[in-house]
């Protein structure tokens, strides 16, 4: 009697943190994701380029109240070579042959207390002819802060890490310069806690960007999985809320957490991904009034 | 009856004729006053819609030169086939009845257009060139003056159909209304040949001046 009061005891706790959420109940949020080719923090702050500038400066927008609408068009013509807006400024300068400009994205996220789920979905888009990465049909990186722990993160979510002096970016001085912070530092918690699916390789990698991208260290990363059918990609990260690990920020109700994340489609690397504006993410915390938040809520 | 002023005819002298009332009766005084002021009027107006015509513009040839580069923006050709001539936005055509005296005193100031022609001020591309900025400012304050009285003609915010902008053209409209802006000040270089980046750089340069 006292094995299977035991056992159905044990059961019970075990069914309170499920494997999965039931995803048809997690409201999904679309977002488009867009080619940004050279397109780094400093493009975007350079008004002649990027005549928005006063906005998110003075007024502090983000990049989604203006472009959630339009990052279709902006990937379109960036992948095609030519400049947008009122910039004269080539961001491709090699077109890569075949490639779409944007991939829309079915985005849902959801926790149960003591582990946080986020699953992406996408239709492949037609590829391009280089194999960058031969290893991995497909990355995906997910990247958030420690609830505005990164300057910027809440107007521009990754491009806090991305910056022209990168390796394939226009000012790259060799091809080893990963993205990084500028004064990134891992005790006053100023880093982006890394997340990363492979398509090649079983084991998740959880890392952190400070002065520069670390691809390990962290713990809370406790599955990267990913399944094709079809031409439908289904990409899930299981996650520990507390963190714990080198480089994890525990994800806690009381903060707004700035995030972002990127598809490298078709054996890519570097720069030649797919990428979404900055967003935010709540536990269970309703909107604070603006366009970019998600709030995830307890299942 | 010897104290009357003698009645004049025009043989008596070209000044005393128009000095001097008339002989005929107050109807027909009234009359040919009424039918003057019509020919007058009408005449004046007539004048004034005659060269406002795009093709009196285009008559010299110098203004063929901003006409090419309209005809390469939304302003001249789009979906629905709405147009512009020259006067809807430099002559402050307007729906509002008492405008009628800007629009006249503007009429009038463009007469220094014409000593420009007479001077061959632009008459080459590369005098015109050298010229666009000036000119460009001239007008950007003109109508920054009149609260871009030229555009509001037709486009309005209240009348902007939000689901039909772009995300950022809401947002930035928005932001216009909030803090008082006017169409001209983020709208530079819509029709012709955009040169307010030079502006913006004159104004950087002013500032680097000032700091130093």
């Amino acid at each position: 009697m006292k094995k299977i009061a035991l056992f159905s005891i044990g059961a019970l706790v075990a069914g309170g943190a499920f494997a999965a959420p039931d995803w048809s109940k997690v409201p999904p949020r679309k977002m488009t994701l867009f080619y940004p080719g050279q397109a780094s923090l400093e493009w975007v702050m350079n008004k002649p380029d990027h005549s928005a500038v006063p906005d998110i400066v003075d007024k502090k927008r983000s990049c989604a109240k203006c472009h959630e609408g339009d990052a279709n068009e902006i990937g379109g013509k960036i992948v095609a070579g030519k400049p947008v807006g009122s910039s004269k400024t080539v961001l491709e300068p090699t077109p890569p042959a075949g490639k779409v400009g944007s991939i829309p994205v079915t985005f849902q996220a959801a926790h149960d207390g003591s582990k946080i789920y986020f699953r992406f979905e996408w239709v492949a888009p037609q590829g391009g002819t280089k194999k960058l990465d031969a290893k991995n049909e497909v990355k995906l990186t997910m990247m958030f802060d420690g609830g505005g722990t990164v300057e910027g993160a809440e107007l521009n979510g990754c491009w806090a890490t991305c910056h022209s002096d990168l390796r394939t970016m226009k000012d790259a001085k060799d091809d080893k310069t990963t993205k990084h912070i500028k004064n990134g530092d891992l005790a006053s918690g100023k880093f982006m806690d890394l997340i990363q699916y492979r398509s090649g390789e079983k084991a998740p990698v959880d890392g952190y960007v400070t002065e520069a991208r670390h691809m390990d260290g962290g713990k809370a990363l406790l599955k990267a999985e990913g399944k094709k059918e079809g031409n439908k990609w289904v990409v899930t990260f299981e996650r520990t809320l507390a963190g714990g690990g080198k480089g994890d920020h525990a994800l806690t109700a009381d903060k707004v957490y700035n995030f972002g994340f990127a598809i490298h489609e078709d054996f890519t690397n570097a720069r030649f991904h797919y990428v979404s504006l900055g967003y935010q993410f709540g536990l269970d915390k309703p909107n604070p009034g603006v366009k970019n938040y998600i709030d995830i809520q307890k299942q | 009856m010897a104290d009357e002023a003698p009645k004049t005819g025009c043989k008596d002298g070209f000044f005393s004729c128009l000095l001097n009332p008339p002989k005929c009766s107050l109807l027909r005084m009234i009359v040919i006053g009424v039918v003057g002021g019509i020919i007058i009027w009408g005449g004046l107006n007539t004048g004034m819609e005659w060269t406002n015509r795009t093709e009196f513009c285009l008559s010299c040839h110098e203004m063929s030169i901003p006409f090419e580069e309209l005809k390469k923006t939304v302003h001249y050709k789009n979906r629905s086939g709405t147009t512009v001539s020259c006067a809807d936005c430099h002559v402050a055509g307007s729906k509002h009845p008492l405008d009628y005296a800007r629009k006249l005193t503007m009429k009038l100031m463009a007469a220094r257009d014409v000593i420009g022609h007479i001077r061959a001020t632009v008459d080459t591309p590369e005098k015109f060139e050298a010229h666009r900025l000036e000119m460009a400012k001239r007008v950007w304050e003109k109508m920054k003056a009149a609260d871009s009285k030229e555009c509001r003609n037709c486009h309005q915010f209240e009348t902007m159909d939000p689901e039909k902008q772009k995300d950022r053209s809401v947002v930035k409209h928005e932001g216009a209304m909030e803090d008082g802006k006017t169409c001209i000040d983020c709208h530079k270089g819509i029709a012709h040949k955009p040169v307010h980046h030079l502006l913006e750089q004159e104004e950087a340069a002013k500032t680097a001046k000032k700091d130093s």
